[in-house]
């Protein structure tokens, strides 16, 4: 996942990249209080871990050398007391960065979620259910990284210098050997985490890569198995697998650069201070134990020396994503309420059509243009045209679903985008040939789009479906789970349900687009026949692949094909 | 449908095979660990020698020490570096032949097991399970295994140092053991909660935004959002119980440490207070315990993440052994045409099939189709119809008697050779993520550009050519972008690369408006001219148009002529 993939340039990269940070300071200050806990607690850890080396001296001088066993029996005492001190600090840090690291989390999905679900189709930046979903997840993990690594970080920053000043104190030129290759381990693990990611990155497309290969051999079984080519499609799985493999194994290659680098630049400090620190012993400069303080606290430095350099990347990976989620999450609030009641100013009820000129583009090409069809209330639409002649884009339009750019739409006299949003989908409602159910029983489906109807609603629309016989066929009838996680219902069961749901829903203007496609043609002549007998007071518009349906159908609007040149 | 048991020690078989292949890097492995422990347990005596130098006043022993030092350092440093990087290798060679086996597997699946296996358990499998296993091999094995390499090889150099301080120091040992045995048992509860809460909260997250569409038509965002909301900070509780767990533990283990170094000093204090052991000793014995401490407790907290892989492990490598189990028909030799059989002709010799023992789907078949003729298979739903179209194309095979297609039995032919003699095309217009071109390549991979132009132009017309990218033109997952009708004619297109002798259609649901199936109909019809057609039909206008109908009923064909003859006893019974 690269910054490139947003997909803008110049300043509106730079625009993009003030929000992102805006976004990283937002997170910071939500979450000040318990971020400022965790700091506390990673202080205390620190400074326990820093007692320890300092106290061991002490013992090993004035206990140990000068035969006082008191001092060691008081050391002890402090390095007990210094890890009970270290327990409570780590666990308070701990704490403090799972908390505020698992609420930042749950705020951004709720935040995403109301993006993708908002009335605005821009809103979400016209990315797939399968990209929102990266962001969802992966993204939103980054930004929790990087609230759960604030307390190690801030803890760290400060214990350095403490430390050094410390080691000053006991043995200065240990603390210049130490000081002079604190950056360069810094350096050294800012690069690696940098490449690292790099690589990762490499690695995370090619494991996508072959997961979508994989999902495309369950998916098209039944296909491939049809064809015989399900050779191929394990072939392509092997294929993607084998460059996943490589780009691991490339990503694995920098541990033999970078960590003999950092290991070793974190073993010359304690070389340099033994050396260095031995001969000062040998001249009487120094004592046995503050050596072996000045090793201790060596050691102890590279730790968080080596973790801060990685945290540039931490902040790096945090704002890219943080950019590719203030991309969703704009000025552009959430959802409407939702869909019940009320009533609209100036419009003429039952409502009409009225399509002029309307133009609608996708990719800067246009799909529709200049189409101007009307209808009145009490009539049965056929909408027809060719293949890519633009019959769904001009249905998806009416429901507003898509932008348009040029011409306009009236419902009932008033124009369409002066509509409160919440009113216009509660009176066109546009229904697919794949309706998407949701887990739940067959009621809860119905009742989606109006949440209190009677089941004698449910089941007079399951009739007009002429879906009643099967549901009631089903084991638990209405209640009947179905959905990703419930019982599979053929492609006609699906549609007569998604079909019924929209009647429950009673919109004034019914698009039908291929709804009743996957139904038998006579069973499909029923439900047309039904649904024109209760058209009353209102307009449904219907693409249908039956031939027999003249006698059902009031006004028909037919498409021109437009052939796109090429780009 | 169900769910796939998990057999046990499929894991540690397929990592044992996959093992046997890379003895070599084995073998570096070995000797680079060997190395790393020599290092690491070198540490310890180093320290010693040179606080003893600094404390006797010899400066030529405490110069050589420190180059000493330096140099092993250096050499543990290289050492680990090569041996993590040598697991990470072995570990990706053995997931890149458990995807390998796992989808090859899958992909020579007979459709009938397939159908019995819940889509959604594989494509968990597929993706979290092997999710699980990558990160595992990046992150958690190569570091576990150096890290118990440091423990062992800290402690043995301890012992050289001292025994006694040594040995004191495994007190440590029953209390950590508790501490890990606790964690385990209470993560064995609370991270398998924690992985099915998240699971439902991404999956209502899947839903929510796959419906989005929906959710909007029906304005029923709020209340969509607040069902998530819901489920979302259940998801955070989950993950703190994880959290509360760890600080528990890490509290712990902090305390038995300091307490460990404790005992440590006062126990060098008691030797080198009666003159025991020198100062040396005593540095190298307190530097000496955080090196064996440290290792272990990162060996304890990678525990867990390493048992819950091995669990994924299993179940990913039982689908590397799919099939097992079963006879194998597809043996070679099994496929030699009968001399003298015509090309396109289609032969059923009292074929009967079940499904279970004792339900009889197809009873005693016996016909013969005529090369280069159209056949529509009629009758209600569950009498037959697609089981005769499954023995056909070798989906299923016969429990008696044979059927032959161009004098192959088609159960005993490879896939490779069936698909050129005989296919089967759903109305399922199904396309993988990629290029038209890498759509109509999977019928053949070495066909030209050229050559699929030619089918596309021949099948569908010149439609294609006004994409903006032609052949080239990205097709997104599942075919996303591109329409109904445009995914249909790809898929018609792939089947005239195909070019088989025999083409059965499946007619079950169509999801296209009028005019689009006049198009692919029409696609159909050119693309499939001269070759034996077999329809499994729904429409009466479908069974209309063909050369000959049968009427399958309780898996027998109860009637068998021409259209005119058949159809007006037939009622074309719903299907959906």
């Amino acid at each position: 996942m690269t910054v490139g993939s947003v997909g803008a340039s110049g300043p509106a990269i730079d625009d993009l990249r003030r929000r992102g940070w805006a976004v990283l300071r937002r997170m910071l200050s939500d979450h000040r209080r318990t971020l400022a806990v965790g700091v506390l607690g990673g202080l205390l850890w620190q400074a326990a871990g820093v007692v320890v080396p300092v106290v061991i001296g002490i013992v090993i001088d004035d206990g140990i050398i000068a035969e006082d066993l008191s001092v060691v029996w008081w050391g002890v005492a402090v390095i007990v007391a210094a890890g009970v001190l270290e327990a409570i600090g780590t666990g308070v840090r701990h704490r403090s960065a799972c908390v505020a690291d698992e609420r930042g989390k749950e705020t951004l999905r709720n935040e995403l979620l109301a993006v993708s679900l908002a009335d605005d189709p821009d809103a979400a930046a016209g990315l797939a259910p399968g990209e929102l979903l990266g962001r969802a997840t992966g993204d939103v993990e980054e930004l929790g990284d990087f609230l759960d690594s604030i307390s190690h970080t801030v803890a760290h920053a400060v214990t350095v210098p403490i430390v050094l000043v410390v080691l000053v104190l006991i043995d200065w030129p240990s603390a210049l050997a130490v000081a002079v290759l604190m950056p360069i381990l810094a350096w050294a693990m800012w690069r690696y985490s940098a490449a690292w990611e790099r690589r990762s990155a490499e690695v995370r497309a090619a494991f996508d890569s072959t997961t979508t290969a994989a999902e495309e051999l369950v998916e098209g079984f039944r296909v491939s198995a049809g064809l015989g080519i399900g050779d191929e499609m394990a072939r392509r799985c092997a294929d993607r697998s084998e460059v996943l493999r490589a780009a691991s194994v490339r990503r694995a290659r920098l541990w033999l650069l970078f960590s003999p680098l950092v290991e070793g630049v974190s073993l010359v400090a304690p070389t340099v201070v033994i050396g260095v620190g031995g001969l000062r012993v040998i001249d009487g400069e120094l004592r046995i134990g503050e050596l072996v303080t000045a090793v201790g606290l060596s050691l102890f430095l590279m730790g968080p020396v080596g973790r801060l350099g990685e945290r540039v990347v931490t902040v790096k990976m945090a704002l890219a994503s943080a950019i590719r989620v203030v991309e969703l999450t704009g000025p552009r609030g959430g959802p409407a309420d939702d869909a019940v009641g009320g009533d609209e100013a100036g419009v003429r009820r039952p409502v009409d059509v009225e399509v002029d000129g309307l133009r609608v583009e996708r990719d800067g090409h246009p799909v529709i243009d200049g189409v101007s069809v009307r209808a009145v209330p009490d009539s049965v639409v056929r909408l027809s045209g060719e293949v890519g002649s633009g019959k769904t884009t001009l249905l998806v339009a009416l429901a507003g679903d898509a932008p348009i750019s040029g011409g306009r739409i009236l419902l009932g006299g008033l124009d369409a985008d002066d509509w409160p949003i919440a009113a216009r989908r509660r009176t066109v409602m546009r229904v697919g040939p794949e309706p998407f159910l949701f887990t739940g029983s067959v009621a809860d489906n119905l009742r989606f789009g109006a949440p209190d109807a009677a089941e004698d609603d449910l089941r007079e629309a399951l009739a007009t479906a002429d879906a009643l016989e099967f549901v009631d066929r089903l084991p638990d009838g209405l209640d009947q789970v179905v959905g990703e996680r419930g019982i599979t219902l053929s492609g006609g069961q699906r549609q007569r349900l998604g079909l019924a749901r929209a009647l429950v829903a009673a919109p004034e203007v019914l698009l039908l687009d291929g709804a009743t496609s996957a139904v038998d043609p006579e069973r499909e002549r029923r439900i047309l026949a039904a649904i024109s007998r209760g058209v009353i007071g209102r307009i449904v518009v219907v693409v249908t692949n039956h031939p027999d349906v003249d006698d059902l159908v009031d006004v028909e609007w037919r498409l021109p094909l437009r052939v796109a040149g090429r780009a | 449908m169900e769910r796939i048991a998990a057999r046990p020690g499929a894991g540690r078989r397929l990592v044992l095979a996959s093992l046997r292949g890379q003895r070599r890097l084995l073998a570096v492995s070995a000797v680079i660990t060997l190395a790393a422990a020599v290092a690491a347990g070198a540490i310890p005596a180093l320290v010693e020698s040179a606080v003893d130098a600094a404390d006797d006043g010899r400066r030529d022993d405490l110069v050589a020490t420190m180059v000493w030092f330096g140099g092993v350092s250096l050499v543990g440093a290289l050492a680990n570096a090569l041996q993590r990087w040598a697991v990470s290798v072995i570990g990706q060679n053995v997931l890149h032949d458990l995807r390998v086996q796992a989808t090859h597997r899958l992909g020579a699946l007979p459709l009938g097991d397939f159908e019995r296996i819940r889509r959604g358990d594989l494509v968990a499998r597929v993706t979290g399970d092997v999710e699980r296993l990558e990160m595992v091999a990046t992150n958690g094995l190569p570091f576990l295994a150096q890290a118990s390499v440091s423990a062992v090889a800290a402690f043995a150099g301890l012992l050289i140092v001292s025994p006694p301080i040594a040995l004191l120091a495994l007190v440590v040992v029953p209390p950590m053991l508790a501490a890990g045995r606790w964690l385990l048992r209470r993560s064995s509860d609370v991270y398998p909660r924690a992985r099915r809460v998240n699971g439902e909260m991404i999956g209502e997250l899947a839903e929510t935004l796959e419906g989005a569409d929906t959710i909007r038509t029906f304005g029923r965002g709020r209340h969509r959002l607040a069902s998530f909301g819901a489920v979302n900070t259940r998801s955070r509780e989950a993950n703190l119980d994880g959290m509360r767990m760890r600080v528990r533990f890490f509290g712990a283990t902090t305390m038995i440490y300091s307490v460990m170094t404790g005992v440590v000093v006062v126990a060098a204090a008691a030797l080198a207070t009666d003159g025991r052991i020198s100062t040396g000793v005593v540095a190298a014995a307190v530097i000496g315990t955080t090196r064996v401490f440290d290792p272990v407790a990162d060996i304890v907290s990678y525990l867990d993440p390493i048992r819950s892989a091995q669990a994924a492990l299993d179940r990913v490598a039982t689908i590397a052994e799919l099939g097992d189990d079963r006879s194998g028909r597809a043996s070679a030799g099994a496929d030699s045409a009968t001399p003298g059989a015509s090309p396109g002709e289609v032969r059923f010799d009292g074929v009967s099939f079940a499904y279970r023992r004792d339900e009889t789907v197809i009873d005693d078949v016996t016909l013969r189709l005529a090369p280069g003729t159209t056949t529509a298979i009629v009758g209600d739903t569950g009498a037959g119809k697609s089981t005769l179209a499954r023995l056909m194309t070798g989906l299923a095979v016969p429990g008696a008697g044979t059927v032959t297609v161009a004098g192959h039995d088609v159960a005993g032919l490879a896939p490779e050779r069936r698909r050129r003699v005989i296919a089967t095309v759903l109305q399922e217009g199904f396309c993988i993520d990629g290029t038209i071109a890498d759509n109509l390549r999977l019928a053949d991979a070495d066909a030209t550009d050229d050559e699929l132009a030619a089918a596309l132009d021949r099948t569908t017309g010149r439609w294609w050519r006004s994409l903006p990218e032609g052949l080239g033109t990205a097709t997104g997952t599942g075919g996303r972008r591109l329409s109904n009708g445009q995914r249909q004619l790809v898929a018609l297109a792939r089947v005239a690369v195909l070019d088989p002798q025999v083409v059965v259609l499946d007619e079950a649901t169509s999801l296209l408006d009028p005019d689009t199936e006049a198009t692919v109909a029409e696609a159909t019809e050119r693309a499939f001219a001269g070759r034996t057609v077999v329809v499994i039909a729904h429409r009466r206008s479908t069974a209309a148009r063909a050369d000959r109908v049968l009427h399958v009923h309780d898996g027998r064909i109860i009637a068998d002529g021409p259209p005119s003859e058949v159809l007006h006893h037939v009622d074309l019974e719903p299907t959906s």
